[in-house]
């Protein structure tokens, strides 16, 4: 039987199915989620009723569950790959998850809408909720260093290209890295420098964390970014266009170091992944904003607001005049 | 709203926010309405999902040994609900 499934079968308690799941959805690869669901007459109805839900919003955009393998480089760092030997040539994405370890929405759920016969995906974390001001745990103390033991535990060179991709408390970590690194391009969604907000500075307060006042503002970011010598790669800063304090962590990205800002009109939360995903989009934006040519999908300035409708094929957008007359209906 | 059962099954809940990594109050007005017993705060504006949902309700069975479902806390949705929620299955046995 599958590991995670006995796992699963040796909880007692909500508590014990709630940790599983919570480190499932933060750890698995689409096909452990299929594994679920294919022993789910054998798991407890809410385990079952999870782990459907998970697999449906794999499913959303694809209907064959994705290889991935996880490799584990250190605790907080592992390899997502369907690389076979001898392979065509593969891009590597750095992804650097938020507070809750994860990529906004469930870990497994982004693997599946990712091209995965392209992208490796080395995901990191910071489970010390310190938003990578003190590095990886267990990996490297600080960005430059993350960066520094990328470089020695993967074949960059191997790689066609690097990318990087970071939710919000990793928006920063994936500009940071991914302009070290050289990426081609380094991608924020809801992201913002790394000025503590009120929440998290309590939260440290309570930790007892001794992070010193040079943490305390966005100059650190700006000093370490602009350290760094050849900074070629393209930044694009994702936000809900109507979630302020997101619109607000995009502008500062703009000016701090030329990040082009970009917005999706009727998002008025943090979670902007999840709203993608929940329009059955965000295989299609990955495809754009990761994959495709940004010389084509980067709106021009003063074009920054978009709308969902923006991403989805010429084909499948609402005849103009249906879709004139639907407001007018509203 | 202010029998002792209430107030100290509302500590326990402002505890298991306190602790969740996921949610917290953005402000510290907000901060001040999560503290006092006569108003209420949602969990909602606290940021709460189904992960946060998860986060409270471990919290709760691992320092308190209030075993609670994710369920339980979508339907009570806010401080105080949970608390008399807690305070009434408390007082039942």
């Amino acid at each position: 039987m599958n590991l995670l499934v006995e796992h699963f079968m040796a909880c007692r308690t909500p508590a014990d199915f709630y940790r599983l799941q919570i480190l499932t959805e933060c750890d698995a690869t689409p096909n452990d989620i299929a594994s679920l669901s294919r022993y789910r007459t054998m798991l407890p109805p809410e385990v079952s009723a999870w782990s459907e839900n998970i697999r449906a919003m794999m499913l959303m955009q694809a209907k064959t569950v994705q290889p991935f393998r996880r490799e584990l480089i250190s605790r907080n760092v592992a390899l997502y790959t369907t690389r076979k030997e001898p392979d065509a040539p593969r891009d590597l994405l750095l992804a650097f998850c938020g507070l809750a370890d994860r990529l906004q929405v469930p870990v497994p759920v982004v693997l599946q809408h990712l091209d995965g016969s392209r992208f490796d995906v080395l995901l990191l974390r910071d489970p010390s909720k310190r938003i990578y001001l003190q590095g990886v745990p267990d990996y490297a103390p600080d960005l430059g260093l993350v960066a520094e033991r990328i470089r020695r535990d993967i074949d960059l060179a191997g790689y066609r290209s690097v990318r990087s991709i970071g939710t919000s408390g990793g928006g920063w970590a994936s500009f940071t890295v991914g302009a070290m690194l050289g990426a081609e391009r380094a991608v924020s969604m809801s992201g913002k420098p790394p000025g503590p907000t009120f929440h998290l500075v309590r939260m440290w307060e309570k930790r007892g964390y001794s992070l010193n006042d040079q943490h305390a503002d966005f100059a650190i970011f700006e000093r370490l970014y602009n350290s760094i010598p050849v900074r070629s790669t393209r930044l694009l800063a994702f936000f809900g266009a109507g979630h302020q304090p997101d619109r607000d962590g995009a502008e500062a990205f703009e000016e701090l170091v030329g990040a082009v800002g970009i917005g999706f009109r009727g998002v008025d939360d943090h979670n902007l992944m999840f709203q993608i995903l929940k329009r059955q989009l965000l295989a299609t934006f990955f495809d754009r904003y990761l994959t495709g040519d940004l010389d084509e999908v980067v709106p021009p300035p003063g074009e920054r607001l978009l709308d969902f409708s923006s991403l989805e094929p010429p084909a499948a957008r609402p005849d103009p005049g249906t879709a004139g007359q639907q407001a007018l209906n509203a | 709203m202010t029998s002792p059962a209430f107030l100290a099954m509302r500590e326990k809940v402002l505890a298991a926010i306190e602790a969740n990594p996921a949610v917290g109050p953005g402000s510290p007005a907000m901060l001040e309405r999560m503290n006092d017993p006569a108003r209420d705060c949602g969990f909602e504006e606290l940021g709460f999902d189904s992960l946060a949902r998860m986060e409270f309700c471990i919290f709760l069975e691992t320092e308190f040994g209030i075993t609670l479902t994710s369920g339980e806390v979508e339907t009570r949705p806010s401080i105080n609900a949970m608390a008399a929620y807690l305070a009434e299955a408390s007082a039942a046995g």
